[in-house]
């Protein structure tokens, strides 16, 4: 048996992934049943029966939802403390790409989330209306969930069961790192350029938002998080780091940083997630969703403080810029 | 809330209290500096675990038979990404 | 939330069907329990490790002869030294002495006191220790273990260890190690080098291996490389494969604890859903009565959610705060000779309190996420109970 297998959080993690896995089953056998004999309009003992058993759906889905986004953080801590098992890893970035799994398992982890809370807020919506006038939609949802959950587990077993403890994996320096001159970042863009769209974007953001502009609030938001997740990467990170050559997007997760990643990547996930869905709401199902999408403003906002904050300190304790 | 459950509540706390009490006034520096300047004199830091006499006692290699020995000199492979071992005069 | 009505209810029921939620609590204590203690303990262990490699050479170099480490000469000391970036290049001398008729052994350290590094040391361990007496004749220093030993066997004052050479050398105990430094000292005993050599008949040019300090991270991998390419027969350690060790060892003991542990919890969740449904079912006529007030389904799984809920939370505290007491107040008797072994010497440690996200995480994970599973669907069949059941 690897050594990988036999760590505590690792053997935790994949049982609680297991028994989620088999909550949904559940539940998808019982929305397969729903989706086929479902008729609102029918008085039968059958569709009653139904209905109640949409709310084991539900209480299952909410459920689920809580502990994917407590199991998300565990994830990141647990493949943070393999990085001593795993020979050149210093930290989760060397554990993630230790196989071709790692990035795939964490990408899909971020979809789920975004999809559960989706789903969390059209069945919100849906049970306010009280003639479930979403119903549909949101078994479909929940079905497509379901495969993308059920993949996610198969890549969870793949991914432990395929770490190897003998051969040496890269450390977040030669991953991230400036590698001989080559510019990692997208489209030739230099840091000046990136920093300047960064914050016009949020600029646009905030515009969109309180104007009201849906497509362009969604628009300018997908486009937020990508220039943002390079500029944490790639400039506000050394920063947080204190050293110009770190770029490392996992390493601000360690105690070493006080835990500050995990305020500075779940403000800006969270946010865009909630931006997200009152945008998708609004667009698909003509809804009207003002607090999603304020609470999506205020993280984002504590996400822009946070970094350009720590640029802030840096340069008032030191007088210069990195 | 009715007041039994304040009761029961503030119970609770005070275990969580009474933990993070012992927790941070508990003599963590003595015990440590003492097995630190144990393994500082003999340069070694092996548990002194109760295991049998063919069972490995020190070393890094093989402590209480679980890890397997990596030998340098015998190696199955080498590694790939070190040529400064390859290219040595 | 103090005056909401639901939450006056809540609590009211809670303590009302008290007796109802003391048998779950009561397994769920017992599980905790036992899981935690053993987390504690392995952690608390590996945390005092972690702490010693710190102190640990950085690299060990060994010879080895068909697979066994065997004494290595002198010179190889002075080629080390030829290389730059290397400090403080030391001889280890150190084996193992069977007491034949009881299966015992213990372990003996060979310590240069002339060392800065040494003296100091063995200043922190023991304040009123006089070096000059110590060196004078042949002494030793000896852990909990060995000290415990002796005496019951009868040598209170010293040992006279044979030789290889067919010699009898008689060593005086001089003082035991503090009860406190058990963790890695218990069978050890501390002895001026030469007097280590002559007992393991080795000669004056031999030692068991040698160790060395390179400052700069960086150059690791390189000095490594260098220095297997002396020999054909050497073999080196670095302090991370040590590191390693000690995590595979921790993960060890608690990954097969906790592999079996899932057996408990399987069993647990059937009993817990077992439970459960027959609780509810009981509890129909009382839910039919509020859904007939007007409660919606909802509120009802809103209800057993909370009520689930503190029902976890009570437990983890209790357990988790039992676990402690037990573990890092009365020092896990019984439970910590799994980890400490018993083939040899019979050894009492001091456990360091240590508790962190980790720990405490995987605790309430591993059981809470069961646990709310074996309840939900109890908890959903008993929410849609038919307002006319109250009827009935």
């Amino acid at each position: 048996m690897s050594e990988i297998l036999l760590s505590n959080q690792v053997i935790v993690y994949l049982l609680s992934e297991s028994i989620l896995f088999g909550l949904l089953l559940i539940a998808f056998i019982i929305t397969l049943e729903i989706l086929i004999k479902w008729d609102f309009g029918s008085y039968s003992e059958q569709q009653f029966r139904l209905e109640r058993r949409a709310y084991l759906v539900m209480t299952i889905l909410l459920f689920v939802f809580v502990v994917k986004f407590l199991l998300l953080i565990y994830f990141v801590f647990a493949i943070d403390s393999l990085s001593l098992l795993v020979p050149g890893a210093m930290c989760a970035a060397g554990v993630i790409s230790a196989n071709d799994y790692g990035m795939l398992l964490l990408l899909l982890k971020l979809l789920i989330l975004f999809f559960l809370l989706l789903w969390m807020a059209i069945n919100r919506y849906d049970l306010q209306a009280k003639n479930y006038p979403l119903f549909r939609i949101k078994s479909w949802l929940f079905v497509s969930i379901f495969l993308v959950i059920a993949i996610e587990t198969g890549v969870d077993f793949a991914y432990f069961g395929h770490i190897d403890t003998l051969e040496p994996v890269n450390c977040c320096s030669t991953l991230y790192g400036q590698l001989e001159g080559a510019n990692p970042l997208p489209f030739g863009l230099n840091t000046m350029i990136l920093l300047i769209l960064f914050y016009l974007l949020y600029v646009a953001v905030m515009a969109s938002a309180l104007s009201s502009q849906r497509v362009s609030f969604m628009v300018a938001l997908l486009l937020f998080v990508f220039i943002a997740y390079y500029s944490v990467v790639y400039f506000f990170g050394t920063y947080i780091y204190e050293l110009p050559t770190h770029n490392c997007p996992f390493c601000m997760l360690q105690k070493e940083y006080y835990y500050v990643g995990y305020l500075v990547w779940g403000a800006l996930f969270v946010g865009t997630y909630l931006g997200l869905i009152s945008s998708v709401m609004e667009i698909g199902l003509k809804v009207e969703r003002n607090r999603e999408r304020m609470v999506a403003l205020a993280l984002l906002s504590i996400f822009v403080l946070l970094c350009t904050g720590f640029v802030a300190i840096y340069y008032l304790r030191n007088g210069v810029f990195l | 809330m009715i007041k039994p459950f304040y009761v029961a509540g503030s119970l609770l706390l005070l275990i969580i209290f009474s933990i993070g009490v012992h927790y941070i006034s508990g003599d963590r520096m003595g015990i440590t500096d003492r097995v630190n300047a144990v393994a500082s004199m003999t340069r070694m830091s092996s548990p002194s675990f109760s295991v049998a006499y063919y069972e490995p006692r020190v070393g890094g290699t093989k402590i209480g038979g679980v890890e397997k020995a990596v030998n340098i000199a015998y190696p199955e492979m080498m590694p790939l990404d070190r040529m400064d071992f390859v290219y040595e005069k | 939330m103090r005056n909401s009505p639901f939450f006056h209810f809540l609590t009211l029921e809670f303590f009302k069907e008290r007796k109802k939620h003391m048998g779950v609590i009561a397994i769920s204590l017992v599980i905790l329990f036992l899981l935690s203690s053993v987390l504690f303990i392995s952690s608390s262990i590996r945390y005092s490790l972690e702490q010693t490699l710190d102190q640990e050479p950085d690299f060990v170099v060994q010879r080895i002869q068909g697979g066994e480490r065997v004494s290595v000469p002198t010179e190889w000391m002075d080629r080390l030294l030829e290389i730059h970036g290397i400090s403080s290049v030391t001889a280890r001398v150190y084996g193992r002495y069977f007491f034949k008729s009881k299966e015992k052994s213990f372990l003996i350290v060979g310590v240069d006191f002339m060392d800065e590094q040494s003296h100091k040391a063995l200043r922190t361990i023991m304040d009123e220790v006089d070096l000059r007496e110590f060196l004078k004749g042949d002494n030793m220093l000896v852990g909990g273990g060995v000290s415990h030993y002796l005496k019951s066997h009868f040598y209170p004052k010293g040992y006279t260890f044979l030789t290889p050479k067919g010699a009898f050398k008689k060593v005086h105990l001089f003082k035991v190690l503090p009860r406190e430094s058990n963790l890695i000292a218990n069978d050890m005993i501390i002895v001026p080098i030469e007097l280590a050599q002559e007992i393991f008949g080795m000669n004056e040019e031999e030692v068991s291996d040698i160790t060395f300090n390179v400052p700069n991270d960086d150059e690791w991998a390189n000095v490594e490389d260098k220095i297997s390419s002396f020999h054909y027969d050497l073999r080196v350690i670095t302090k991370n494969d040590i590191k390693k060790a000690y995590e595979n060892l921790y993960n060890y003991k608690g990954g097969i604890f906790l592999i079996l542990f899932l057996i408990t919890i399987v069993t647990f969740v059937l009993i817990l859903y077992q439970r459960y449904s027959m609780v509810y079912s009981s509890e129909r006529r009382h839910i039919g009565l509020l859904r007939a007030l007007g409660w919606s389904i909802n509120d009802v799984l809103k209800l057993k959610f909370f009520e689930t809920m503190m029902v976890v939370i009570v437990a983890y505290i209790l357990g988790v705060g039992l676990a402690y007491l037990y573990v890092f107040v009365l020092g896990a008797p019984l439970l910590r000779e799994i980890f400490l072994g018993g083939a040899n010497l019979h050894n009492v440690i001091t456990l360091v309190p240590v508790l962190n996200f980790g720990i405490l995480s995987s605790i309430f994970l591993i059981y809470a996420v069961p646990f709310v599973s074996a309840v939900l669907i109890p908890v959903w069949k008993i929410a849609v109970t038919d307002p006319k059941e109250a009827m009935l």
